[in-house]
């Protein structure tokens, strides 16, 4: 009996000691949480920020409101939407969505400043000047048709100009939301080596 | 009752005296260490991933120009790649006083191969070629450069900043355990018989608060997840805070159970007085 009893007085000073040491954290997260909450949340949301959960990504179907010339929904960054065809310079490349080096690697890319075909306004593509790609630009006559078969529907486009402009004249491509122009351009000189810093430029318009 | 209040106090500041002492003392010994890094490096197979990156863009940017592909083989090789992180690593760690790169040697490789190549094609080089090609052969160095060091100025700031923090921590940890130790002493001399109570549950509230921590990582912060500057600093990065958070981790329950044993001990003396 005695030997119980001062089993339970061991078990209760264990227990007191224990729940003592929870009380000193509770009081602790207690006064961060009262003097440091703003800081730590701070860097708390600076980490969500940065970090990207690829697994809630759903791809949803492109589709365009012809009513008010716009798309209900755009193509992720860096995806294909669509195929970009010239009949006359035997041209037929997948056209992505976004202008990077990484993307321009596997077709023609459009970019981001524009606006998507059937949405009325100016789409600016691109591609390399090389084999597989925009090499044969140059060759193309006032009049040739530019296509762009997307995922949404197909539109064709009549070339009216061609321009040679530096890299650096943006005001060669203006962003407009008046007529539907498809400026599509690629480096220039064609067969040259090196950087380029001029851009071979078509303008063509939607029939 | 004074007495008992004045010991609960030192208590609370023994706890946090054992939290920033364990916390910095594991600093000291991860981040703080060359050794570690490296090892996080090769754990994440950072080497690997930025060679494979810098390849992509070094073929990324040739497709434009006109040039062959060949023109890259063997400019730069995976070896060397490492070698370069690793000398980075040691100017960061003030083992090495300058930073450098093998961006000469790569200039050399590519401007060499280049000229195989046009003599190849047979063709003649305008002065504006060339000096495309130049700008092709910057570019090409500036991509390697800049994925090895990512920008001189932070690293050089990074440098620094490591060297004072590993200074400053020479004195700052042996004077944490020593305030351990004092606190210690004063609560032994105010009651011989409950210091281990006390010492008991400082381990214990301060094992409980590293895995307090651990929670917090794992239910608020997506770590895991993060993307910065590019995937391989990404990875690098994320090994390098979840093994620190995973020491941490141990260290608590570590702390705990010491607590614990001291408690039962504590109790156990208590208990025969």
């Amino acid at each position: 009996m005695h030997k119980k009893e001062k089993n339970n007085t061991m078990m209760k000073a264990t227990i007191i000691n224990t729940v003592v040491a929870f009380v000193y954290v509770f009081i602790i997260v207690l006064l961060v949480t009262l003097f440091f909450s703003a800081p730590i949340s701070r860097a708390i949301s600076l980490i969500n920020l940065v970090s990207i959960d690829t697994s809630k990504k759903v791809q949803s179907e492109v589709k365009i409101d012809l009513e008010h010339n716009t798309l209900e929904s755009y193509p992720e960054y860096g995806t294909r939407y669509a195929t970009l065809k010239i009949d006359d310079l035997d041209v037929d490349l997948p056209l992505y969505f976004g202008d990077k080096l990484s993307i321009l690697r596997y077709g023609a890319g459009q970019s981001a400043t524009g606006y998507f075909p059937g949405e009325g306004g100016t789409i600016i593509c691109m591609a390399h000047n090389t084999n597989g790609y925009l090499k044969r630009l140059q060759e193309i006559k006032i009049g040739a048709k530019i296509k762009i078969e997307a995922t949404y529907g197909n539109f064709t486009y009549t070339v009216y100009d061609t321009k040679i402009v530096d890299q650096t004249d943006f005001a060669a491509l203006p962003i407009q939301k008046e007529k539907e122009i498809l400026m599509l351009f690629t480096c220039w000189p064609i067969n040259s080596f090196g950087t380029a810093t001029h851009r071979f430029v078509t303008y063509s318009t939607l029939d | 009752m004074i007495k008992k209040i004045i010991s609960y106090i030192f208590t609370f500041i023994l706890i946090l005296l054992i939290i920033a002492t364990t916390a910095i003392t594991i600093f000291n010994h991860t981040i703080l260490k060359k050794s570690f890094l490296t090892n996080m490096l090769i754990k994440s197979n950072y080497y690997n991933e930025i060679y494979s990156q810098m390849k992509e863009h070094f073929i990324n940017n040739t497709v434009q120009t006109g040039l062959d592909e060949e023109v890259l083989d063997d400019i730069i090789t995976e070896e060397e790649v490492k070698s370069d992180i690793d000398s980075l690593v040691s100017y960061m760690y003030g083992e090495k006083n300058e930073l450098s790169t093998s961006e000469e040697t790569l200039k050399d490789r590519l401007k060499a191969n280049i000229d195989k190549q046009i003599a190849k094609n047979n063709k003649k080089v305008t002065s504006e070629e060339q000096n495309a090609i130049n700008r092709y052969i910057d570019t090409i160095s500036n991509i390697y450069n800049e994925g090895i060091v990512y920008a001189d100025k932070y690293v050089k700031e990074i440098a620094n900043i490591i060297q004072k923090i590993q200074l400053v921590l020479k004195k700052v940890i042996p004077a944490g355990f020593i305030a351990i130790g004092v606190i210690v002493i004063v609560l032994l001399i105010m009651n011989k018989m409950l210091v281990l109570k006390y010492l008991s549950v400082s381990l214990m509230a301060s094992g409980i608060l590293f895995i307090v921590l651990k929670i917090l990582e794992t239910t608020s912060m997506q770590i895991h997840n993060i993307l910065v500057l590019s995937v391989a600093f990404s990875n690098a990065l994320i090994a390098i805070v979840e093994t620190i958070l995973s020491y941490m981790l141990i260290t608590g329950i570590a702390l705990l159970v010491i607590g614990f044993i001291v408690n039962i001990i504590s109790s156990k003396i208590q208990e025969n007085d």
